[in-house]
């Protein structure tokens, strides 16, 4: 399959379900006489008093509390800082050449291309059928997930590390790691590990639940279990920067029928079998992506906040101090009423001054103590002046430039074009690069930036 | 018309989501009598969380969460049992000028998946969720929800090449 063939299989997908689903009709469509109603009826007038009864019961706490003051206490935000004006929209962005190698895969994946800015696209070829999640490491190493099979049998899966050469091909394969206890479900994309010698990824185990972090060659150990049905599904290993732990998220959904979801910052080390919690975000709160602070004392994590009934009600940018016994978070930004999948980030520059995420479709930098925040133009928007953008932001080794996809258009919009954007983060921050904009999308995406 | 959180309004509320609750049930479970069951089971614990839904709002993401989920737990309770979809009852009100050989055979490629792969199709094939709305309902990541995705289209074509003739295959235009 090429990739110009998917969105026709997927549109013919569409009309299949629409095709058969519509034409089926439920045997209860009236509410009065259907059996939900019959069994809500019975208890609903005792629950309505139960209710009464405990709101006041409430309301007489608080005021034994102290009142006002107390339910203020309760009740108080952490603050958010205000962000200032961005610079104006670029009528187009710059197009050029740039010294690094991008790394990604096209639309749904299959197949991995590495590419300099403005340059020709390569090919890599001859690892297997289907490979994903390239991954720049050490000294032009690249890491890759490559299936012997289109269908990804689990027994054949396997970590291959190349070469980057340069002209953009690829070595012959310098590392092959079988993976042969991999779970079949939800695996994530890898992270290499700071020294270089291993990965961690997560993933379910079987249907019940137990999820594992494992770094093939170094460990592979079960750390924890499912919390309820749908078991969490984990995701975002992301390395502490000593290489000791790795911490990662899951979500859990404690009624079993998606109400009130929640997720977990869990942090996994690597000579235990036991996760250590480190957050549990509030109710109706789920975390898209983590960061580790260069320093290993802080992580950055950005959510999302949603209410039942209205799906996402806005995202969060939050900052957690990592340290015995004492974890404090502080939020950073945040951003209400809008689509949370033009939401990238975080990621923290390699010295740890500066954060980088984009809310609302517009990359922002600044300091992780919320100081000197600025959004930079976005390249993409729509007629309402809507930027987009998708994961991931990635800092070049020496802090200067930013990384980050950008879509065309919501993608609540069939098949939006999406384009890969370098700012320079050093003078205004308007972009110096893009990859040309492309339907269906860049996936994956891993950026190396080499000396000249 | 916002939904107010009292029982007449509650009635107004299912009659009109009713019917889709109802066939995304029966895309998860492929069985009518289950998904009849699901839905029902859905609408009780909609009704006991009503309060927390906000229905001013567009679309019914809030009702297809708690759907999925019951379907989802619906499959794992009867994972010993055989559940297939009756392709002649499904199609027994097909338009059949339209209903090819090949669309049943695409919807019977379906059983391939696995419940969660088959949840997040439904989501977003037939419902038409983004990313971020389905990661939400099923409790993952957006790029979790991708992945799920790009294997499911990848069995399901694998399904239908090896049931060649009779199956499209994704050259399809």
């Amino acid at each position: 399959m090429n990739d110009f063939e998917q969105p026709a299989f997927e549109r013919q997908l569409r009309a299949t379900l629409h095709d058969v689903l519509d034409a089926e009709h439920g045997p209860h469509p009236g509410w009065a006489d259907s059996p939900a109603a019959n069994r809500v009826a019975g208890g609903e007038r005792a629950k309505r008093w139960n209710a009464g009864n405990l709101r006041l019961l409430a309301i007489a706490a608080v005021l034994a509390m102290g009142g006002a003051a107390a339910a203020g206490a309760f009740l108080r935000n952490v603050p958010t800082p205000r962000l200032p004006e961005t610079t104006p929209f670029p009528s187009r962005p710059v197009t050029g050449a740039t010294n690094g190698w991008v790394a990604y895969t096209h639309g749904t994946g299959g197949q991995i291309f590495v590419t300099r800015m403005g340059g020709q696209e390569t090919l890599i070829r001859g690892l297997g059928p289907r490979q994903s999640c390239p991954q720049f490491g050490p000294g032009g190493l690249m890491a890759m997930a490559v299936s012997a099979t289109l269908d990804t049998d689990p027994t054949q899966w396997r970590i291959v590390v190349v070469r980057l050469m340069a002209d953009g091909s690829a070595s012959d394969e310098l590392t092959t790691i079988f993976v042969e206890e991999r779970p079949q479900d939800n695996v994530s994309c890898f992270e290499w590990s700071p020294s270089g010698d291993s990965f961690a990824y997560t993933a379910l185990l079987g249907s019940d639940g137990v999820f594992t972090i494992a770094t093939p060659g170094l460990f592979y150990s079960p750390i924890g279990t499912g919390r309820d049905f749908p078991p969490p599904i984990p995701d975002y290993a992301r390395w502490k920067p000593d290489g000791t732990a790795v911490a990662f998220v899951s979500a859990a959904n404690p009624h079993g029928d998606g109400t009130d979801m929640y997720s977990m910052i869990d942090l996994a080390f690597v000579d235990a079998s036991a996760a250590h919690p480190l957050l549990r975000t509030d109710p109706n709160e789920i975390i898209n992506d983590i960061a580790w602070s260069p320093d290993g004392t802080a992580i950055a994590y950005r959510g999302t906040r949603f209410v039942p009934g209205a799906g996402s009600a806005g995202s969060f940018v939050r900052v957690l101090t990592v340290g015995a016994g004492n974890v404090e978070r502080l939020q950073l930004d945040e951003l209400n009423d809008h689509q949370s999948a033009s939401d990238a980030g975080p990621a923290w520059s390699p010295d740890g001054s500066q954060l980088a995420w984009a809310l609302g479709g517009e990359l922002r930098v600044g300091a992780p103590d919320g100081s000197g925040w600025r959004g930079l133009p976005p390249v993409s928007s729509d007629a309402l002046g809507t930027g987009w953008a998708t994961d991931p932001v990635i800092w070049s080794a020496d802090g200067s430039q930013l990384l980050v996809g950008q879509l065309s258009q919501s993608p609540l919009v069939r098949d939006p074009e999406s384009s890969v954007v370098v700012y320079d983060v050093t003078g205004e921050g308007q972009p110096t690069g893009v990859l040309p904009w492309r339907l269906g999308g860049y996936g994956r995406l891993s950026w190396q930036v080499v000396s000249n | 018309m916002a939904f107010r959180p009292d029982v007449s309004d509650f009635g107004d509320f299912y009659e009109r989501t009713y019917q889709v609750a109802f066939r995304t049930a029966l895309g998860i479970v492929r069985d009518a009598a289950l998904a009849a069951d699901v839905t029902q089971d859905a609408y009780v614990a909609a009704y006991r969380h009503r309060d927390r839904f906000r229905g001013d709002a567009p679309g019914h993401a809030w009702l297809h969460k708690i759907v999925v989920n019951q379907a989802l737990s619906a499959v794992r309770r009867n994972r010993l049992t055989v559940v297939e979809a009756d392709l002649t009852a499904l199609s027994r009100s097909l338009d059949h000028a339209r209903a090819t050989s090949e669309r049943l055979s695409l919807f019977a490629a379906l059983a391939e998946l696995n419940p969660k792969q088959r949840a997040a199709v439904i989501l977003r094939y037939y419902l038409d969720y983004d990313y971020a709305t389905i990661a939400q309902i099923l409790g993952t990541s957006s790029t979790n929800v991708g992945a799920m995705l790009s294997r499911a289209l990848d069995r399901l074509r694998l399904k239908l090449d090896s049931d060649k003739p009779l199956a499209m295959t994704g050259t399809a235009r």
